[in-house]
């Protein structure tokens, strides 16, 4: 995986040249850098134990690892419409091969009804999609389509509760990067959506407005609560820790909160518990929610 | 669970997202996406769908840490020294990190082109870009760089 100058063409050499040192200095700087998967996996808590260790220490100490697998997980797209459809006819393949002769004959039939029909929609959704998408332009990401309510939370310590809207001392006078444009108007269409429990609209115009206001810890918090509102727990847990690295007295609370639900519903009490005990040696408004809740994940 | 497909519809995004960046490859990533949702369905009179995603990303999470034990990455990363350079953050990678106007999608291709040393393709399937996308946002961020890294007297 090296980069040899006849890969790059005249304009890059070019514009590369004022800073060509300077790169390949960054370049031997991070020579030693855990692989790129392994950096993602530690991120997600998939690696074997011994593994871990060492490369969750790299990712903690290093801002630029960090950094390349938040904006990685940002920029990938998610299954569009016809691998969603060819992943549903695979597992209904394998559920076919694999059902056990025990199984009540009449139920599979049935159970599997509904789904046919779905991936029978979903191929034809994507041809007449396919038909109409620009050439070259990436497949739309669209996030989990059921509302969070039909199959959310009884059963989890932490419940998902919608936060009331706030906003710091400083959106009143945040301006754009570059834009001198006005950070409360534009945050207003995510914010009316997220009052109005349009998660999907708010996640989505939270993540349009986010790189020109980088600094602004409201859009990844809110971006974090919508996105666990859409059961997705991992996106909802990259947002938050984007808003843990830059919240403010205002927000810091709230985030921790917000990032230990996450963590319990992406299937990691243990991340959950960490962030509680922390929130339970604080004085904020979350401490005695905190403090309960951790004694019962740990129970 | 009667309501397969809604599951189905409502959670595979999130844990095909979770799988990819479990094991970082697509292919593999629809194959732990794809046994996850398997199980669930063998698994279908037990598990409560108030357990979910959670349930499912935990036997995605379990399923990409036997993939690495596999893999025996253990012994190759363990050879080389992973301590970082203990000078002052340089400064272009502080422009990299700090820049307002560079969004995510072109300091990933910038990151993975310069410092990984990806070629285009490379960097095309490793974040599901076309190669045209990538050379336009590489495009994009060395003209930016050459722009206002400069300028700002950030060197």
């Amino acid at each position: 995986m090296t980069t040899q100058p006849d890969d790059w063409d005249r304009h890059e050499g070019e514009l590369v040249a004022p800073v060509r040192a300077e790169l390949e200095a960054l370049r031997a700087r991070h020579r030693h850098d855990p692989p790129l998967e392994l950096l993602r996996a530690a991120d997600a808590g998939a690696l074997p134990d011994d593994l871990h260790d060492p490369v969750a220490a790299s990712l903690a100490q290093s801002a630029w690892q960090r950094q390349l697998v938040e904006d990685l997980a940002e920029v990938e797209p998610g299954l569009d419409e016809a691998a969603r459809a060819r992943l549903l006819a695979r597992i209904q393949a394998e559920a076919g091969r694999s059902a056990p002769a025990s199984a009540p004959v009449r139920r599979f039939p049935y159970f599997w009804r509904p789904v046919l029909a779905f991936a029978a929609t979903a191929v034809i959704v994507t041809a007449v999609v396919v038909r109409m998408r620009v050439p070259g332009q990436q497949p739309p990401v669209t996030p989990a389509g059921t509302p969070a309510a039909a199959v959310d939370a009884p059963h989890y310590v932490l419940t998902l509760d919608k936060p009331d809207v706030k906003l710091t001392a400083k959106a009143l006078v945040r301006r754009s990067t570059g834009r001198g444009a006005n950070f409360v108007d534009d945050i207003a269409p995510a914010m009316n959506a997220f009052r109005a429990g349009d998660y999907a609209t708010a996640a989505r115009e939270f993540a349009r407005v986010a790189p020109q206001y980088p600094e602004a810890e409201e859009i990844p918090y809110y971006l974090g609560v919508s996105r666990l509102f859409l059961n997705d727990a991992p996106g909802a847990i990259a947002a938050l820790t984007s808003a843990q690295k830059i919240a403010d007295d205002t927000f810091s609370a709230d985030v921790a909160w917000y990032l230990a639900v996450a963590h319990e519903r992406a299937g990691d009490p243990t991340a959950a518990r960490t962030g509680l005990d922390a929130l339970c040696q604080g004085s904020s408004a979350y401490a005695a929610r905190a403090c309960d809740a951790a004694a019962r994940l740990k129970g | 669970m009667a309501e397969f497909d809604a599951v189905y519809r409502a959670h595979v995004q999130s844990v095909y997202r979770f799988a990819l960046r479990a094991v970082g490859n697509r292919a593999l990533a629809e194959d732990l996406t794809a046994e996850a949702f398997l199980e669930l369905y063998r698994r279908r009179d037990e598990i409560d769908v108030s357990r979910l995603p959670a349930w499912l990303l935990t036997v995605v999470r379990n399923k990409a840490r036997d993939h690495w034990r596999r893999q025996q990455v253990e012994r190759r990363y363990a050879e080389q020294e992973a301590e970082l350079d203990p000078v002052e953050t340089p400064a272009l990678e502080r422009w990299v990190l700090e820049s307002a106007d560079l969004k995510p999608v072109h300091r990933t291709c910038l990151m993975l082109r310069y410092v990984q040393g990806m070629t285009r393709a490379e960097i095309a399937e490793t974040t599901g870009l076309t190669e045209i996308q990538v050379k336009g946002h590489l495009q994009y961020a060395l003209e930016l760089l050459r722009r206002t890294y400069f300028k700002d007297g950030m060197r």
